[in-house]
């Protein structure tokens, strides 16, 4: 658990330089609150009932003490509406664009909080970028996201700082993120106020991460090299080029005995992929034509099947595959690729499309035969145009995918949001 | 700024606020045991993951609190003392409970109604200068608490393994917080100071009930003398009053050689040892608007005007004496307030609160020419006793008066009474020591003939009264006090309990009263005056301070208002009169009713919420409800759930070690990624949840091996729960437990 806190004082040259410096750096790109809230809470009502009290104490007992903490009290209340309005009025707020995650996983958030006042510092302001507040009339729009709250302690007069916290997408897809907030009670507690900041950003969330069986990359890279070397009728080379701790669903085949013997950890050799393997991940949300396994009726099913995608897509990434994309039922298709930018790609399509029920399509291209392929699929029938070679995946029966149903993102459960 | 330092701030305003209530009440025992128990709550429950008391017993120990309070109400006993004894009570139990954010705030809100009360409770400088530094102290725990509150916020409503808060590196914040504290400080005292002047006084007094007044004093005057026994003789150096002198032209009077009589009370009947006043045929009584002066004689023509005014530090009794140098005609008084004359003997009594007053009086000093209408007829003059009657007889004859009031001339009483005071004052001498006459002797008789010519001043007052009255003088014993001791910082007369005195007025000529002071001069000089040493410069000094305190702020008045606002000062019958009484009795009941209804909610209130802690115990425990969530309705998965049990305190390790588990990752990968941040609980995490995935989603119960590795774990498992939570102890100080 780290605080990831940057406080920096922007300067300039000379002094004056220094003045219009900090200003127009504490200006620029930064953003001026849209609305102010501010809200009695329970210390506050009591701190004004308790307030009368003393006044009719104080005129009824004719004690000028009491006259005296009657004037404290009000005094208190004054300097507190007075400081904590100040405080807030001052400052602004940027937000950087934060990277896509997947959903149900912490990604990194920064804002910069600037005090643009001369004279007044801010204490104790929290920071929470919430969802928009809904409109009289508007339907009640599901949770897409939460955020850590951020506590800025003390920001001076003319001084920034960077906050960097997590914030946690619920669900896949793009999420809108409009509205931030700075909220105080500082000195006495006695109001919640609250600066409401319109700064929109809009933010693609991948598909959750769920525990797929690494051996399910194995067998496909395998069969694509059964098919390269069926088409090439040779051997294909199958370089070692290290070896790796022993990972469930791994070949018993590939166990480095001696190096396993040598160490305490159970190790594996580790093939280089043969140049030219291409996989294919194929979604296919068509509905269930039957019963399936019964475990699954409580999960959101296509939303698990376009993990499963996903995870597969990083998987296959990561072994160095050359790795395409079909969803069958919108007709989206990227051609198998390698690397890091081909898995974003990949995630990115399968983070922005809608899971809508649509008929298939007809596939807009003849797959090659030297070609592997996952089909994954929600129970629905195989479309037209698939080759042969291929190993369907339903995602209902958790057996034949799922290396630990127990670490499966509760989001993808139906309901969640 | 995390707001580490509140539970440390709590304790010290704690202990200021019950050394507060005992200063104000002046009762000490509820600080001596609350002191040392808050203490100890304290240190058992102030360490990280300490237990506090169970949530029943702590309700039931403050309904316990809430029923002491109910039987002091149904007693009519519930008074601002009681209120102060009944909110360290609950404080204390607070301090052995839990320590969560909403229990800091009940804690403040109790402390500041602490504060409130102390003010009611006694006007005193030390109380005064305890609350100077209590309500910034508090004000300071409130803005820490603030912090203690965000902070506790961000911690739980984190949602990933960053907890954002910033803090510039160095002592800046601190400085520009406490610059801030300040300034606020210095707003709300320039607000409050406003406030105190503005408001109008003398409006609405007892417009509810009569509630914290403060407590009465015991002043060393008394209207009652009994030879013999203590009465007036007291030996505090405690202060009673203040007296500033002017003369008509507004100048100060008086010095350190310098002597006034402030009369209070007058006594002019005799029975058995005992003086006390006569019926007062020449009383009015009458309820005088403040800031109005009363006239209830002549105006001065011949004699010195002085105007004296008195500041109350101690009304003992609600009916009081007004004190006076002889002879007041004129008197103003800064609150509306019954009062009675009698012009007969000039005495003014009043009802008062007991607490503080202030008022001011005209005299006029050296009168010789009557100005009332009553007069004693020699003839009806006289006192019983044939001892006094011969000795009066002799000391006159020895002066060459005549002693007969049937011979001598009205005009040479003065002589004669002059005569008895030097016969007194050079044949007896003055003791405190507290003597008493036989039961079958008259006390004066005994003083003049028995005693060894010692005694006090009431034996002084009372012969000479005696050998007056013997002498056909009309005379009469005054009692009040000295005012012998100059207090040359604040220009008064600082009078104290030991000043009070008895001394005699006798009628010279008709309608002429004069006072005579029989007590040896040196000795009443010897015994009102200080000693100067450095304590009693000390002390002096103190209650230099305690005077402008009270002059300036316990009784600031209209007057002092209206000189500050410009205004002119006047009385406010209209406003203020009976009208105003007679509703507020209305106002007074509805204000009882709301405040029964306050209390019968908030008995029910507790006993309802301790009604549900009861029935909550009753059921399955919340942890294993939990445990039984995800296998509810399977009764297979519902056998296997109870023997989950183990998830619970894996979950609550996590938290003691400062691993919590988010909610967003299952247990699994936690217990994985533990394995850098804490290997050994990482080791033993990784195969407990292995297990819990067995019962849970493996749907089988675990192998007899498996339950042999489990309770291994689970040692292992306690051992690091206990480790963790000493670990918080010791060295984690920068803040709440994460949860």
């Amino acid at each position: 658990m780290t605080t990831a806190v940057h406080d920096t004082r922007a300067a300039g040259a000379s002094r004056a330089g220094a003045v219009r410096g900090r200003r127009s750096r504490l200006r620029d790109g930064f953003t001026r609150h849209t609305a102010r809230r501010q809200r009695w809470g329970a210390a506050g009502v009591l701190y004004v009932m308790t307030c009368v009290f003393l006044a009719l104490g104080a005129v009824n007992a004719q004690n000028n003490l009491l006259f005296l903490a009657f004037g404290l009290g009000l005094g208190g209340l004054v300097t507190s509406g007075l400081v904590s309005g100040a405080s807030l009025m001052g400052l602004r707020v940027k937000r950087r664009q934060p990277g896509a995650c997947a959903a149900g996983e912490p990604g990194v958030i920064r804002y910069e909080v600037a005090n643009v006042s001369a004279i007044m510092p801010a204490f104790c302001v929290v920071l929470e970028d919430s969802a928009r507040r809904r409109r009289k009339g508007e339907p009640r729009a599901e949770l897409a996201y939460r955020v850590s709250p951020a506590l800025v302690g003390h920001l001076g007069p003319r001084t920034l700082v960077t906050i960097e916290t997590s914030w946690l997408p619920l669900r896949r897809g793009w999420i809108d993120i409009e509205e931030m907030t700075l909220t105080t009670t500082f000195p006495f507690g006695l109001m919640r106020k609250t600066v409401v900041f319109s700064v929109a950003a809009r933010v693609l969330a991948w598909p959750s991460r769920v525990p797929v069986r690494p051996m399910l990359i194995d067998q496909a890279a395998r069969g694509a090299r059964q098919n390269l070397q069926a088409r090439r009728g040779a051997f294909g080379g199958e370089d070692v080029f290290g070896v790796r701790e022993y990972r469930e669903g791994d070949a018993i085949k590939d166990i480095a005995w001696r190096s396993t013997a040598r160490g305490q950890a159970v190790l594996v050799r580790q093939r280089a992929e043969p140049a030219g393997s291409r996989l294919w991940i194929t979604l296919n949300l068509s509905p269930a034509s039957g019963q399936g396994p019964g475990e699954s009726s409580e999960w959101n099913e296509p939303e698990l099947a376009i993990a499963c995608a996903g995870e597969l897509a990083r998987q296959a990434a990561d072994r160095g595959l050359s790795v395409g994309l079909c969803v069958t039922h919108t007709g989206t298709v990227l051609p198998p690729r390698e690397g890091a930018g081909q898995s974003r790609a990949i995630l990115d399509a399968l983070g922005a499309f809608a899971t809508e029920p649509n008929e298939p399509r007809s596939l807009p291209r003849a797959f090659r035969r030297d070609e592997a392929m996952v089909e994954i699929h929600v129970g629905g029938a195989a479309p037209a145009g698939l080759p042969g070679s291929r190993m369907r995946i339903d995602v209902r029966d958790f057996g034949a995918w799922c290396a630990d149903p127990a670490s499966v993102p509760a989001i993808l459960r139906k309901g969640a949001s | 700024m995390r707001g580490a330092a509140l539970p440390r701030l709590v304790l010290v305003l704690t202990l200021l606020g019950a050394l507060l209530y005992a200063l104000a009440d002046e009762s000490w025992g509820m600080f001596m045991l609350a002191a040392p128990l808050v203490c100890i709550g304290s240190a058992i429950t102030g360490r990280a993951g300490a237990r506090s008391l169970p949530k029943g017993v702590g309700l039931a120990l403050v309904l316990g609190v809430v029923a002491w309070a109910g039987s002091l109400a149904l007693e009519g006993r519930v008074d601002v003392s009681a209120f102060c004894r009944l909110t360290l009570v609950v404080l204390v139990i607070k301090f052995f409970d839990t320590r969560r954010s909403r229990d800091f705030a009940q804690m403040l809100v109790l402390l500041g109604f602490m504060g409130v009360a102390a003010t009611l409770l006694s006007p005193r400088l030390v109380v005064g200068a305890v609350l100077a530094l209590y309500v910034p102290l508090l004000a300071w725990t409130v803005v820490t608490f603030q912090f203690y509150t965000a902070h506790e916020i961000v911690v739980r409503g984190s949602v990933g393994p960053h907890v954002a808060i910033s803090e510039p590196p160095g002592g800046g914040s601190r400085r520009s917080l406490v610059a801030l504290s300040l300034a606020c400080l210095a707003l709300s005292a320039g607000v409050a100071s406003a406030v105190f002047v503005i408001v109008p006084r003398g409006l609405g007094r007892d417009f509810f009930m009569r509630v914290g007044r403060y407590q009465g004093s015991v002043t060393g005057f008394s209207d009652r003398v009994r030879l013999g026994e203590a009465g007036i003789i007291s030996q505090s150096s405690a202060v009673t009053m203040d007296v500033e002198l002017r003369d008509a032209e507004n100048r100060l009077i008086g010095g350190p050689s310098e002597i006034f009589y402030m009369r209070g009370a007058v006594l002019d009947e005799y029975h058995s040892g005992e003086w006390r006043p006569g019926p007062r045929e020449r009383r009015t009584s009458q309820r005088h608007p403040a800031n109005l002066e009363l006239r209830f004689a002549g105006p001065a023509e011949e004699g010195q005007v002085v105007t004296q005014t008195v500041t109350l530090r101690a009304v003992p009794s609600e009916d009081t004496y007004l004190f006076a140098l002889w002879r007041p005609y004129a008197v103003t008084l800064t609150e509306e307030t019954p009062i009675s004359i009698d012009s007969g003997t000039s005495t003014m009594e009043v009802t008062l609160p007991p607490g503080r007053f202030r008022y001011r009086v005209t005299s006029e000093m050296g009168v010789h020419t009557p100005r009332g209408d009553v007069s004693a007829p020699r003839d009806r003059v006289g006192f019983p006793s044939r001892a006094i009657e011969e000795l009066a007889r002799t000391v006159l004859t020895q002066a060459g008066i005549e002693a007969g009031p049937e011979l001598r001339p009205r005009t040479r009483d003065a002589e004669a009474a002059r005569a008895i005071e030097n016969f007194l004052r050079s044949n007896f001498a003055y003791s405190l020591e507290m003597r008493r006459a036989p039961a079958n002797e008259d006390p004066i008789e005994w003083f003049v003939e028995e005693s060894n010519r010692t005694g006090h001043c009431e034996y002084f007052a009372s012969a000479m009264t005696a050998m007056c009255r013997s002498a056909g003088i009309p005379a009469r014993v005054v009692t009040g006090y000295v005012l012998a001791e100059w207090n040359a910082q604040t220009n008064t007369y600082v009078v104290r309990q030991s000043h009070a005195h008895a001394w005699v007025e006798a009628e010279i000529s008709e309608n002429v009263w004069r006072e005579y002071d029989p007590t040896p001069p040196g000795d009443l000089r010897e015994i009102h005056l200080r000693r100067p040493s450095l304590a009693a410069r000390v002390g002096r000094f103190f209650e230099s301070l305690e005077y402008l305190w009270i002059t300036s702020i316990v009784s600031f008045d209209e007057a002092d208002r209206s000189r500050i606002i410009g205004r002119e000062a006047g009385p406010r019958d209209a406003i203020s009169g009976d009208a105003l009484r007679a509703r507020a009795r209305q106002a007074r009941r509805v204000f009882g009713a709301l405040l029964s209804g306050v209390v019968v909610f908030a008995g029910a209130y507790m006993v309802g919420r301790l009604g549900l802690i009861l029935a909550r115990r009753g059921r399955p425990a919340r942890r294993a409800r939990r445990t039984q969530d995800w296998a509810r309705g399977d009764p297979a998965l519902e056998a296997l759930a109870t023997k989950a049990g183990f998830y619970d305190e894996l979950i609550d390790t996590m938290r003691a070690r400062r691993q919590a588990k988010p909610e967003w990752r299952p247990v699994g990968a936690h217990a994985g990624a533990l394995a850098d941040a804490d290997p050994a609980l990482g080791s033993v995490a990784s195969p407990l949840a292995r297990m819990y995935y067995t019962l849970r989603f493996g749907r089988r119960p675990l192998t007899e091996r498996e339950e042999a590795e489990l309770s291994v774990l689970l040692e292992r498992l306690r051992t690091l729960n206990r480790a963790g939570a000493e670990r918080s102890a010791t060295g984690d100080r920068a803040g709440p437990p994460t949860r």
